[in-house]
């Protein structure tokens, strides 16, 4: 039903923005439209990765609305940098994108040393395609029945309880480092190779907390193998567990935007289309589909709210970095 | 003893590995944010400064047993060359400029271009005398791999934009998936 | 449980769904034969049409056929041109490419197929009935004890390696410190990377193996005056014989033990398989020093451990939704995509599917048999190209497939420079194998190492004592286990000196 009428409306839009163009081009040099030929979304993350997957469901559907292929073109390495650095060499003409998340975005120029971009000044923000929100969770045999059990005890014994994360300064160290900050506890991080991994030890028990975006962990909820303790974000997304703002962390701890962005030099009204054309994907049925077949959301804001996040995002980060190197 | 080439070969390890060891500092870079043992277990000089002395010692061992006359060294693991007319050596240092060029220029020239030329002076040094056929293969065969690898592997392969604005609307109508 | 099994035997029972995996394995394998096209790539540009395609005995076999095809395709150009297309067949490269010099290409060929089927059929159907107690087992296996074995086998490595025990060590060393250059595991420092954006991941391995196992052929091919004539093999050469299948059949067996055993512990992987089943051929064998030249043995034992690797890294993707490595993230997307939901789950929910998929699985490779049996011949035919053609197609090959691993053009540099290593190598006598095995585990061993010190707190030896005892028995026993072998290698060594060699 809601097909049709987008069905409609993109037949009207499309046959005024036929009539203006015939106008156009009866009037001054051809001005052909945007997208012409296809366009190139840089992905610098492991092939098979999430950001992998979440990028091949969007870009086979949002082709429908542009017209023309988004072809993903993989650049793995190096922190995303080598990715990143192409992106924003490339040249402006909104036919190079670029795919990554908010660590990589506001948090690195913190944390890592020679940059050769400022990746709030060099990108602007097309789309935040979704989000992931990560969950703090336990063994299902585990001692700690609620967050406060964990939080007592690690105020008994610091620097002796473990977390498995899944990388320095990824998704679950990054809220790891709020929660110590926030709450003033000090954990042992233990780094491993990935989710998969991080989520491994906890299960094995060489760790006594992690966290994990819970659709990797539905299955093992279920079956009383881990029980969370508490979710990113200021409200309650499962009844019965607080929110990590309810138990005094920030609010924006635990969140990891996925975003796609372009130079910021490319030219505004093929931003305005591509940002349009993005905000017309969400209402595809099929694209919803599979996107929660992957057990990812499809919160959506567009380009310009989040280049607001994106700073407030930037200020915090550095105030973190700063907090963790006094540990 | 100092012509045999596996005593070069040690000795010039050594060397690197002594160089290495000694411009440590400046060769690792050190966390702008100091970090404790809690968040980061490693430091990141520990391991490549003991696997470093590792290998000063063993080739110290190595040196230290040829000094003293063990001879174990059995010689080239492979038989003689045949028909090694001495202008061998010549052709190889030319191979490697040839290679070494074209690796350094693939990025400017792109991908067809510079595998015709790496092709064209490999058959030449590897004694092809029919002309046509070195020029038909390599023309010709980059440019199925070309097409290959962009459209069937599609992964990207670097080329000229004069090149790729013929070939793209070639490309297309091609089936791919 | 059984009528899971039983409902996903009826399951499998279909033709479009073998088509698909026929389709697959043959795709996987011109994939694997492409040097430089990493499995995991071409599983990912695929993975749209087993989305897309909407059935899940449709989409995940198809992708499965294109990793075990890839496997076996990797050891093609590894035989017939000297140059591993993936990295898993490096350990094929040395015998393989041995026996097509001696004018034997289609019999390395087959038995490098046989030993993959046979091998990849065993520890599949292992996998199949042992897939909950594996489970179990998988998760024990935690960083210290992954770094105790790796250490077991740097050393193993290098006490086994052709030539005295120094240059084993030697190589070994330098091996690992190359692992070294680029960002560290831990805080992503740069190291010996003299600022550069390009040495920021290190070294690639695959330009690395194309350099030291097929650049130095084409310097020979070069070199040599042997210009207007010199094929690499006049003729492809008879096809393997029953009898010799059979005299390999124990190291076939032994290196899916193996194979199957490397494939439980996380983060080893085909090419450490590979080199242990090619090692313990070599010390069972009787004749250790024909390993090296031209052993069929050694073929069969490295392609029968890199195939059994597969069965068991689908276990814990399977029961508990972790992917082990790269491949197994990608057949989690794709089974998630497909509605399944790999965990502890999944059994109940979706038994008879996954059963069945495991099951097509098992069958792929009897189809993977036949295509095989049929292509080679079309393979081999390639060594019958004369040398002044097919030395530019190599090399154009060499570059090509460096550049495609990581579209890095500094990956070109290492090729030419891992190129006049691996001459220099051959012309002083070393193996190059410790190098590479340093390499590829080096940095590993270095951040298990550094998570056990993590995990372990403020004492390690308390740690180990008390809470590792699996890990400090490997590394106890290691330097034991190590000074025996290599004792009886030096042996063995002496007396083929002796004889002549």
């Amino acid at each position: 039903m809601a097909h049709t009428s987008v069905l409609l409306f993109r037949t009207a839009r499309g046959a005024i923005v036929g009539i203006m163009l015939a106008l156009l081009l009866a009037n001054g040099p051809a001005l052909a439209q945007f997208p012409e030929r296809p366009i190139t979304l840089i992905t610098p993350y492991a092939a098979g990765g999430s950001h992998d997957l979440n990028a091949r469901v969007f870009t086979t559907y949002i082709q429908r609305y542009l017209g023309q292929p988004v072809v993903i073109k993989l650049v793995p390495g190096q922190a995303g940098q080598k990715g990143t650095l192409e992106a924003v060499q490339s040249s402006p003409d909104g036919y190079t994108l670029i795919f990554t998340d908010n660590y990589r975005d506001q948090l690195y120029q913190h944390t890592f040393g020679t940059r050769h971009y400022d990746t709030t000044e060099d990108l602007i923000a097309v789309a935040r395609v979704n989000y992931g929100q990560v969950g703090i969770i336990v063994r299902g045999d585990s001692p700690y029945q609620t967050w406060q059990d964990f939080e007592a005890d690690a105020k008994a014994r610091p620097g002796e309880l473990k977390m498995s994360h899944s990388g320095l300064w990824a998704a679950f160290f990054v809220a790891g480092a709020h929660i110590m900050k926030d709450r003033d506890l000090r954990l042992r991080m233990v780094p491993y190779r990935g989710g998969g991994p991080a989520k491994a030890a906890l299960l094995a028990g060489d760790v006594d907390i992690s966290a994990a975006f819970p659709a990797t962990i539905l299955a093992d909820v279920e079956a009383g193998l881990i029980r969370i303790l508490a979710t990113a974000g200021a409200d309650r997304t499962i009844p019965d567990v607080p929110s990590l703002a309810e138990l005094g962390v920030s609010p924006t701890t635990g969140y990891m935007h996925r975003a796609v962005m372009a130079p910021r030099a490319t030219p505004a009204d093929r931003i305005a289309r591509l940002r349009a054309e993005f905000a017309e994907l969400q209402s595809d049925p099929d694209y919803r589909a599979a996107m929660m077949q992957l057990g990812e959301n499809t919160e959506y804001l567009d380009g310009e709210p989040y280049e607001d996040e994106r700073r407030a995002l930037g200020r915090e980060y550095a105030e973190l970095a700063a907090a963790i190197a006094e540990l | 003893m100092f012509r045999k080439a596996d005593f070069r070969l040690v000795a010039g390890i050594l060397l690197l590995a002594v160089v290495a060891l000694a411009l440590g500092q400046w060769l690792i870079a050190e966390p702008p944010i100091n970090l404790s043992d809690d968040i980061s277990p490693l430091n990141p000089r520990l391991f490549p400064s003991l696997v470093l002395v590792g290998i000063v010692v063993v080739a110290g061992f190595f040196i230290a047993n040829r000094i003293r006359g063990v001879e174990d060294f059995e010689g080239e693991l492979e038989p003689a060359l045949a028909g090694d007319d001495g202008g061998g050596t010549k052709r190889l240092l030319g191979f490697l400029v040839l290679v070494v060029m074209c690796a350094l220029v693939i990025n400017t020239l792109g991908f067809l271009t510079t595998m015709f030329v790496l092709m064209l002076g490999t058959s030449l040094l590897v004694g092809n005398d029919s002309i046509a056929q070195i020029v038909a293969f390599s023309a010709g065969l980059p440019f199925v791999i070309y097409v290959l690898v962009t459209h069937v592997l599609r992964t990207s392969l670097p080329e000229l934009d004069a090149i790729e604005a013929v070939l793209v609307p070639f490309l297309g109508t091609l089936p791919s998936f | 449980m059984l009528e899971a099994l039983l409902a996903g035997f009826e399951a499998a029972l279909r033709v479009d769904t073998f088509i698909w995996v026929s389709a697959g394995l043959l795709l996987g394998m011109l994939m694997g034969a492409m040097p430089g096209f990493t499995t995991t790539m071409g599983m990912s540009v695929l993975m749209p049409i087993a989305f897309l395609v909407g059935d899940p005995l449709i989409g995940i076999p198809f992708l499965i056929g294109v990793y075990k095809g890839g496997i076996y395709g990797g050891s093609v150009p590894a035989i017939l041109i000297s140059m591993p297309g993936t990295a898993a067949s490096v350990v094929t490269v040395m015998d393989g490419h041995e026996l097509t010099k001696k004018g034997q290409p289609r019999k390395a060929l087959d038995m490098g197929l046989a030993a993959s089927v046979i091998s990849d059929f065993i520890s599949d159907f292992l996998t199949l009935i042992l897939i909950i107690p594996v489970a179990a087992i998988v998760l024990g296996f935690g960083p210290p004890e992954i770094a105790a074995i790796m250490f077991m086998s740097l050393v193993i490595v290098s006490v086994t390696a052709t030539g005295p025990v120094l240059k084993g060590l030697l190589m070994l060393g330098f091996g690992f410190w190359l692992s070294f250059v680029g960002a560290d595991p831990f805080s992503a420092m740069e190291r010996y990377t003299f600022g550069t954006t390009e040495l920021y991941d290190g070294f690639h391995l695959i330009p690395m193996l194309i350099g030291l196992f097929a650049l130095p052929e084409i310097f020979n091919a070069v070199r040599s005056g042997d210009r207007k004539r010199g094929r690499v093999a006049s003729l492809v050469g008879d096809r393997l014989s029953w009898k010799e299948l059979k005299a390999s059949m124990r190291t076939i067996l032994r290196s899916t033990g193996i194979g199957t055993a490397i494939g439980l512990v996380p983060g080893l992987g085909q090419t450490v398989a590979a080199m242990m089943g090619y090692i313990a051929a070599k010390n069972a064998s009787k004749h250790p020093e024909t390993f090296g030249k031209g052993e069929i043995d050694g073929v069969a034992a490295a392609e029968a451990a890199n195939n059994a690797v597969n069965g068991p890294t689908m276990v814990p993707l399977l029961t508990l939704g972790i992917p082990g490595d790269n491949v197994t993230a990608l057949l989690l997307g794709a089974f998630m995509m497909q509605g399944l939901r790999p965990g502890p789950t999944l059994f109940e929910t979706s038994g008879a599917t996954v059963f069945a998929i495991l099951i097509v699985m098992l069958f792929a490779n009897v189809i993977f048999w036949f295509i095989g049996y049929y292509t080679i011949p079309l393979f081999s035919r390639v060594v019958t190209i004369k040398k002044s053609l097919l030395i530019p197609i190599t090399i154009m090959l060499a570059f090509t497939g460096t550049y495609l691993a990581r579209s890095n053009p500094f990956d070109l540099v290492t090729l030419v420079g891992f190129g006049i290593i691996g001459l220099a190598a051959r012309k002083a006598a070393f193996d190059v194998m410790p190098m590479v095995m340093g390499f590829i585990l080096g940095r590993e061993l270095e951040y298990s190492f550094g998570q056990t010190l993590s995990l372990a707190g403020d004492s390690l030896l308390r740690f180990a004592f008390t809470e590792r005892l699996g890990m400090t028995a490997i590394v106890i026993a290691t330097p034991i286990l190590g000074t025996l072998i290599g004792l009886r290698m030096n042996r063995l060594r002496k007396q083929d000196l002796v004889r002549g060699g």
